[in-house]
């Protein structure tokens, strides 16, 4: 492996990592007050910023795992810093519910940090929309965590192809493994014995890749900005 | 294993993917990929799929070995018919990347290794349901790791998101076993490097408890986060070697044989 893809660690230092980790260092919900301060009400960023991720670099392909990892990170914080998070899950739905936060807070530093050490920019951070989920409705949360975790799974099957350097390409497949865990563990956590929703796996064994346009469209709706893509290569 | 790594061809992976890549991108990248369609008979083949073939035979070999193993464990009557179903739709799963893979192989130019059920035996691990959870455990755990520590020498993009495609479906049955009951597992994802992992397993988890990802120590570059969520964030390659150190104890026919 590489040991030079982060050999400077300028993010960790950074003014802006540090207002971030300091918010999650107060807990899950300081982390989710924040995402409500942000919410579609605010006048200040009403309409979200405007984020292109280039293909033509490796870069664009980690920014693109980086906002689908800000939108799991900021979902499931959301999930556990909901006042009445005790009482809508069991015991073991709780702690698998901190674990998905726990990670996908990890994922998410992990991407900007690897972007900004390898001397790339990272987007922006995303002004998610939970408006549409009930965070008090176990049901509601399991099934929108099904589809993100699905999702994620199928954005980083699908972008791997386009990944160029073989470190990238390695780091995506440590991190999309986790993703298909959380999605099979959720997908049992709805019905027994599931270890995806619907359709999710073909006849093939093959589980579901997508191409970014399809993920982002997905995403979209649970997310302020608009994500444009460029020169990704038609397969 | 010498003999066992003879059966792949891991010397014809010499050019890396990123190479490939950069030759393609010259041409366009999307014109390239069309150039290689990936399943389809009678046309040209890279010059890469040799190397290619290699690697998905070796993940073949690892497919059988699973499918056999499920198509026994199911034989066995030992698992609870609460959980069958998961084991059925596992074994399905198993079943379908051997065909799916042995297609692949020969679209790549390459035959396939061929083995039967009969070709592996488990022992134990087969004759109650906590051996059955223990071994499925290693098993797909190792699947994982397999996978992944052959994505980057897979050339042709098309068969590497196919093998990334079957990657986390491994993943999905592995966090599925790991939360069984009976698993020596508690949880779906790796905490440290599985501590508590049964003597017959424990070697797959060997280096699971790394928190070096892209030359950063996370445990302390990053501050709000336990040792173990981060090292549960990632996952770990293993090396084809290792994989089949673990696979070979279960390997007790002869490939290519015809035989049972």
């Amino acid at each position: 492996m590489s040991s030079t893809l982060l050999k400077d660690t300028p993010a960790f230092t950074s003014r802006r990592d540090f207002f971030k980790r300091a918010g999650f260092g107060l807990g899950a919900a300081a982390a989710a007050v924040s995402l409500q301060a942000c919410d579609s009400d605010d006048p200040i960023d009403d309409n979200g910023d405007v984020v292109t991720l280039d293909f033509s670099s490796d870069f664009g392909v980690l920014n693109y795992a980086y906002a689908l990892e800000q939108l799991e990170a900021g979902f499931y914080a959301t999930v556990v810093g909901d006042a009445a998070f005790g009482s809508t899950f069991s015991t073991d739905e709780q702690g698998i519910f901190r674990d998905l936060a726990a990670h996908e807070a990890i994922h998410r530093d992990f991407f900007e940090a690897a972007i900004m050490g390898a001397g790339g920019t990272p987007i922006p951070d995303l002004t998610p929309d939970f408006s549409s989920i009930d965070f008090s409705d176990r049901d509601n949360v399991l099934a929108v965590s099904q589809t993100f975790e699905d999702l994620g799974v199928s954005a980083y099957n699908g972008a791997g192809k386009y990944i160029q350097n073989d470190a990238y390409l390695l780091l995506a497949g440590k991190i999309v493994s986790v993703e298909a865990r959380h999605a099979s563990v959720i997908a049992g956590l709805i019905m027994d014995n599931s270890i995806a929703a619907s359709g999710q796996i073909d006849a093939n064994g093959l589980d579901r890749a997508l191409e970014p346009s399809a993920v982002l469209a997905a995403a979209g709706d649970f997310i302020q900005d608009d994500i444009a893509l460029a020169n990704v290569p038609t397969v | 294993m010498n003999s066992l790594l003879s059966v792949f061809d891991t010397e014809a992976a010499v050019k890396s993917r990123r190479d490939a890549l950069g030759t393609v991108g010259k041409l366009g990248l999307g014109a390239a990929l069309a150039s290689v369609p990936f399943l389809k008979p009678g046309v040209a083949r890279a010059q890469t799929s040799t190397g290619d073939a290699g690697i998905l035979n070796f993940a073949l070999t690892l497919e059988y070995l699973e499918r056999s193993f499920y198509r026994q464990a199911l034989d066995s009557g030992e698992i609870p018919g609460d959980v069958r179903p998961l084991f059925q739709t596992i074994y399905d799963d198993e079943a379908a990347h051997v065909d799916f893979l042995r297609s692949a192989i020969q679209d790549a130019g390459a035959d396939p290794v061929d083995y039967t059920d009969s070709d592996f035996a488990f022992g134990d691990f087969v004759t109650s349901y906590g051996g059955i959870a223990a071994l499925a455990q290693g098993l797909e755990d190792t699947g994982v790791r397999a996978y992944k520590g052959q994505a980057t020498s897979i050339m042709t993009p098309a068969f590497l998101q196919a093998a990334l495609q079957i990657h986390s479906v491994e993943a999905r049955h592995a966090a599925a076993i790991r939360r069984l009951d009976v698993s020596p597992a508690e949880q779906g994802w790796i905490p440290n490097g599985q501590p508590g992992a049964p003597d017959a397993i424990a070697p797959v988890y060997a280096g699971e408890d790394n928190v070096t990802q892209g030359g950063v120590n996370l445990a302390s570059a990053l501050s709000g986060y336990t040792m173990t969520e981060i090292t549960e964030a990632f996952d770990e390659p293993l090396d084809m070697d290792s994989v089949l150190a673990i696979a070979g104890q279960f390997i007790t026919g002869d490939e290519g044989d015809g035989e049972d």
